[in-house]
């Protein structure tokens, strides 16, 4: 383990850091601190550094950012699909606690309907 | 243009976001309502009223997850009008103010009634102080510097300026706060107004001494619980005062703020304030009775039930969070180190503790005001027989609503905190799985305290 203790570096974005000895880091060549991938370093000089940035460091940044658009999309669809699935699973526990066979035929309409749709 | 049409869409979210959980909480809400009042009518049980609660924290987190706009997060976050305020004469008003109030609150705690309900040193100090002024700290903003009345008096005389050994950092203030609720807990502190005075007298003793020692700046910030507790709390309110004078912010603002929570000692306090906020709701269950009871039928004496069960759950809590922390680590892949992580998410714990602080507090400050302002108006001989204010059902389901907000804010501070730290979005979002759990474990736990129906505490 290298540690390199970047708390006292003048940036304001210094984070205390350790390294596994075995990986390469791309090292932020602002303020030291390195990043897991060379993408991330990308996305990490436009977000702290970017008035000491050249244009084609402007444009990879910008890219780097657009590009996270697909994996964002996937990844919403996902949590949306989360979010639905928690909150029929509540809609059924609460239908039958309560004993309301209304709720719980609703529900399950409901779900039908929305699975329809996807669909 | 783009700004407002992404302001437009985080409405329309916010607003789903909203009628989702009322929906969510709407029965739940109704349940907590009536268990202090008829828990053998209820109509939702209580574990699922708690995994409600935790469904609610967690689905804050899926939605607060697709808020993935940078320029919005910021925008929200470095939101604020200043204003400038000429208030720096007005402290040395406040200050001799406050002096005179303590000075007032020993006198009328030795000297006055005995009966707790008119004594003013004890109303004053509880109901006035400790629930409805702590209140206006988180809500409104930090006034306890411009209010401390032992920082006023040791700022009027000369300090010693000894070197204060670095290496305590806030580690004494860690403990002077659990010894603080450790006294709180197992004393009548709040029905013996004899007692009351005793403790802040030795408690003023003990803080002039220190800060005329160390000089004040040392002592209120790292020794002395309480200014500390106020600094914190105030990072969670909208106005601070400042340079440029007073300045307003989204309540919860300040606590993305990189360096606020700056070592091990500083994570440790925070966790202690969620922590002692928590001790001070459990020991009030029933649950809790039973389980002292039967420590001490098995042979424990009864003087080490509570201070080992209050370190023991400080224990617990910290641990859960550094252990958070260090999966945040895993789940993230990044380079920070656990320590790194654990600070920088620190902060976003407070809502959390002041959410909970009004679910405990706000009932009891307004059923309690009346008194107070009676023995107000005449503290040696107040009336006979104070009036108290009978808070209705649903009360109780205010108190649920409060703890929803406190983790719904956190759970949005983290976020935002979590998109300043890393430079991936997907990898912000995947470092708060491990926070998250624990939020939801945390959320089922406050409100099984404050939906629990209330029991004397053994042993005290
Ligand atoms: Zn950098």
């Amino acid at each position: 383990m290298t540690d390199s203790n970047l708390t006292d570096s003048p940036d304001e974005t210094g984070y205390e850091t350790s390294v596994p000895p075995e990986e390469s880091p791309a090292e932020c060549p602002y303020c030291g601190r390195p990043l897991e991938s060379e993408r991330l370093l990308v996305l990490h000089e436009g977000l702290d550094h970017w008035e000491r940035l050249d244009d084609d460091r402007r444009e990879a940044f910008q890219e780097a950012y657009v590009g996270e658009g697909d994996d964002l999309r996937t990844f919403r669809l996902k949590m949306l699909a989360l979010l639905v699935v928690v909150y029929f699973a509540f809609l059924f526990v609460y239908s039958y606690v309560m004993e309301d066979p209304f709720s719980s035929t609703n529900a399950a309409l409901l779900l039908v309907g929305c699975w329809r749709g996807v669909r | 243009m783009r700004r407002s049409t992404a302001r437009k869409r985080l409405l329309a979210l916010a607003g789903t976001a909203l009628v989702a959980a009322i929906a969510f909480a709407g029965t739940a809400l109704a349940h907590g309502g009536s268990l202090r009042t008829e828990a053998g009518s209820m109509s939702v049980p209580t574990w699922l009223f708690l995994l409600t609660g935790g469904g609610v924290v967690g689905a804050s987190f899926l939605l607060a997850s697709f808020v993935t706009d940078r320029a919005l997060i910021r925008a929200i976050h470095d939101w604020r009008r200043v204003a400038s305020a000429p208030l720096a004469g007005l402290t040395t008003v406040t200050q001799a103010l406050s002096v005179l109030a303590l000075v007032g609150v020993v006198a009328v705690g030795f000297d006055g009634p005995t009966d707790p309900l008119r004594n003013a040193a004890v109303l004053v100090v509880w109901v006035g102080w400790w629930a409805g002024y702590v209140a206006t700290v988180y809500l409104v903003g930090n006034t306890w510097p411009a209010l401390n009345p032992w920082r006023a008096v040791t700022q009027w005389l000369p300090t010693l300026d000894r070197n204060y050994p670095d290496k305590l950092g806030a580690w004494p203030s860690v403990v002077g706060l659990l010894a603080l609720i450790w006294l709180e807990v197992v004393s009548p502190l709040a029905d013996d107004p004899r007692l009351l005075a005793t403790v802040i007298a030795g408690y003023s003793a003990v803080t002039l001494a220190g800060a005329l020692a160390f000089g004040p700046d040392r002592w209120f910030g790292h020794v002395d619980p309480v200014a500390r507790v106020f600094r914190y709390y105030g990072r969670v309110a909208p106005l601070r005062y400042g340079d440029d004078g007073l300045e307003l912010r989204p309540p919860g603002a300040a606590l993305a703020e990189p360096k606020l929570v700056d070592d091990a000692d500083e994570v440790a306090f925070v966790v202690a304030i969620l922590w002692v906020t928590t001790f001070d709701g459990l020991v009030g269950t029933p649950q809790w009775a039973e389980f002292a009871e039967a420590v001490v039928g098995a042979g424990v004496p009864a003087v080490v039930v509570y201070p080992s069960a209050l370190v023991a759950g400080f224990g617990l809590f910290l641990w859960a969070y550094w252990t958070a922390a260090r999966y945040s680590r895993q789940t993230a892949d990044t380079y920070l180190t656990v320590g790194a992580i654990a600070r920088r998410f620190a902060p976003s714990l407070l809502p959390i503790a002041a959410g909970y602080h009004l679910a405990h507090f706000l009932g009891y400050f307004l059923s309690l005001s009346p008194a107070l302002a009676s023995a107000l108006t005449n503290p040696w001989n107040p009336p006979i027989n104070p009036s108290v204010i009978v808070l209705p059902d649903w009360f109780g389901g205010l108190a649920v609503a409060f703890v929803l907000l406190g983790h719904l804010l956190a759970v949005w501070v983290a976020h935002a905190s979590a998109y300043e730290v890393f430079p991936g979005r997907l990898q912000a979002v995947r470092s708060q799985y491990p926070f998250v759990i624990v939020m939801v474990l945390y959320t089922m736990t406050s409100l099984w305290i404050v939906s629990a129906p209330s029991a004397e505490p053994p042993f005290v």
